[in-house]
């Protein structure tokens, strides 16, 4: 898709922002232009990446479900066994954020299960992948 | 979206309200940008007897960003009117739909103020110190005043010290819970090591702002700040609370200086002189962690109110694109910290 769409939102950003809000009077108007504009922006980050960001997020939830289900019986044991191998099939973010969503419930259960186990090395390997994928959908905006 | 009706209802209102100034005219009527929680409207009006006035008119929305009532603001700022606090005069609450069909309360304008940006580099410029010693003097002086006393106390439940934290900590779980659109593992994690690693009991109650930061107040050309806004999350409870808020990152693109004013240990240290409390570091690092997971939580439900269409105003759906990632690192890295020390 040419121009690229993150192109295209980038560039409404600007003419939004550096030209049209500032032509509007001071107040409400002005200051919503300027933020849908910022909006257009944060849109655009996303757009690239939004599908990476989530396969990247489910395959590294399915790994690390897979090795702790060796040591997780049960209800709980089953239920990582089930996800552990599968892939994104449906590959549109709604898709990948539905089955996104599934898998951080099941993370959840799980983080539950190291803590009350006292399984500090799940924990600490749950917190870090934690960490970076909260880091992976964080939106960059220019000082303004 | 101004209407010459909605002009018209405030002209009826006013006559109402105010016989003593005689026939009254709209001169400017323009909503002000922010504040999503209320519509919030400039009025300049002209008196027969009095000339012209500024006034803030503050509307319930349909729907809004914290789920808050009227009278809690109301009430919080008549508990500072006079007071070291600066807030502007508030003069009317108006429950019936009639006048402007919805809720409203009227306070006086702080004329020839602006308001900081948390998407500003140096939002304060030359008087970044100057306005960040006001900021943490006058956050000392919430503190310290006598909560028990105040309009608010009356308006709001009334906390132990013991359990100001487990309070807040299960409001804003609730808010999660009912409004998430996803799980949120970074969150439940967060609540769930707060409450296995409590805070000490609260030195005093106090009453507490709920969003004392970068945008919620109105400072003059010379540095000076003028009003302290937006008190509609105003409770009472530990005073930490309010400081650890104000020193989050979020509210300044300079994240060394909270808000784009001071560095946090000096801030603490204006904090602690104008309250007469002390900042205790295990507190501090527990209200620290409730700051982010509160604004998380606000997040989420600004997000699912955009996403339900019942609030479409930009500021709701930048809440949940750009502040929730934010706090969500935040924590997560917070979170991980305290696991990698124990």
């Amino acid at each position: 898709m040419k121009p690229s769409p993150e192109l295209v939102l980038n560039q409404a950003f600007a003419k939004i922002a550096m030209e049209m809000a500032p032509a509007l009077p001071p107040g409400y108007g002005q200051g919503s232009a300027t933020t849908m504009a910022v909006l257009l922006l944060m849109v655009g980050q996303e757009f690239d990446r939004a599908a990476e960001v989530r396969v990247k997020e489910n395959r590294v939830m399915r790994a690390l479900f897979g090795d702790a289900a060796k040591n997780v019986s049960g209800a709980l044991g089953q239920k990582l066994s089930a996800v552990t191998g599968v892939r994104d099939e449906d590959l549109t973010v709604s898709g990948l954020d539905r089955v996104n969503g599934e898998l951080k419930g099941l993370l959840i259960e799980l983080q539950v299960h190291a803590e009350q186990k006292g399984d500090r090395a799940l924990e600490l390997r749950i917190l870090r992948f934690l960490s970076e994928a909260a880091a992976a959908r964080q939106v960059q905006l220019p000082a303004m | 979206m101004i209407t010459k009706e909605l002009e018209a209802r405030i002209v009826r209102y006013l006559a109402h309200r105010m016989p003593e100034a005689g026939r009254v005219s709209v001169i400017a009527l323009s909503r002000i940008h922010g504040g999503a929680s209320r519509e919030t409207f400039r009025v300049r009006i002209d008196q027969e007897r009095g000339g012209e006035r500024g006034l803030i008119f503050r509307r319930d929305p349909v729907s809004t960003l914290i789920e808050t009532e009227r009278e809690v603001e109301f009430a919080a700022y008549r508990s500072f009117m006079g007071s070291a606090v600066p807030v502007p005069g508030a003069l009317f609450l108006e429950r019936e739909l009639e006048w402007l069909e919805r809720p409203f309360f009227v306070m006086e304008e702080i004329e020839g103020c602006t308001a900081g940006s948390i998407l500003a580099a140096d939002p304060y410029g030359s008087h970044r110190r100057k306005i960040g010693e006001q900021f943490f003097t006058i956050l000392g002086a919430i503190a310290k005043r006598d909560a028990a006393t105040s309009d608010l106390a009356r308006h709001v439940p009334v906390v132990k010290p013991d359990d100001a934290w487990k309070v807040e900590l299960a409001k804003w779980e609730k808010v999660i819970d009912e409004d998430e659109l996803e799980p949120q593992p970074i969150l439940r994690a967060a609540i769930r090591w707060m409450r296995r690693n409590p805070p000490p009991a609260a030195q005093k109650i106090s009453v507490v702002h709920g969003d004392y930061r970068t945008g919620n107040f109105l400072f003059d050309g010379t540095g000076t700040i003028r009003a302290v806004l937006d008190w509609e999350m105003a409770h009472l409870g530990d005073p930490l609370e309010d400081l650890c808020w104000a020193l989050d990152p979020l509210w300044s693109t300079d994240r060394a200086h909270p808000g784009g004013m001071l560095a946090p240990e000096e801030a603490i240290k204006v904090w602690e002189k104008a309250s007469g409390l002390k900042a205790d570091r295990q507190a501090l690092a527990w209200w620290t962690m409730f700051a982010s997971f509160k604004g998380a939580a606000i997040w989420i439900s600004s997000a699912k109110e955009f996403q339900a269409a019942k609030n479409t105003d930009p500021v709701m759906a930048f809440s949940g694109l750009y502040c929730l990632p934010f706090h969500n690192k935040r924590l997560a890295d917070m979170l991980l910290e305290a696991r990698e020390a124990a």
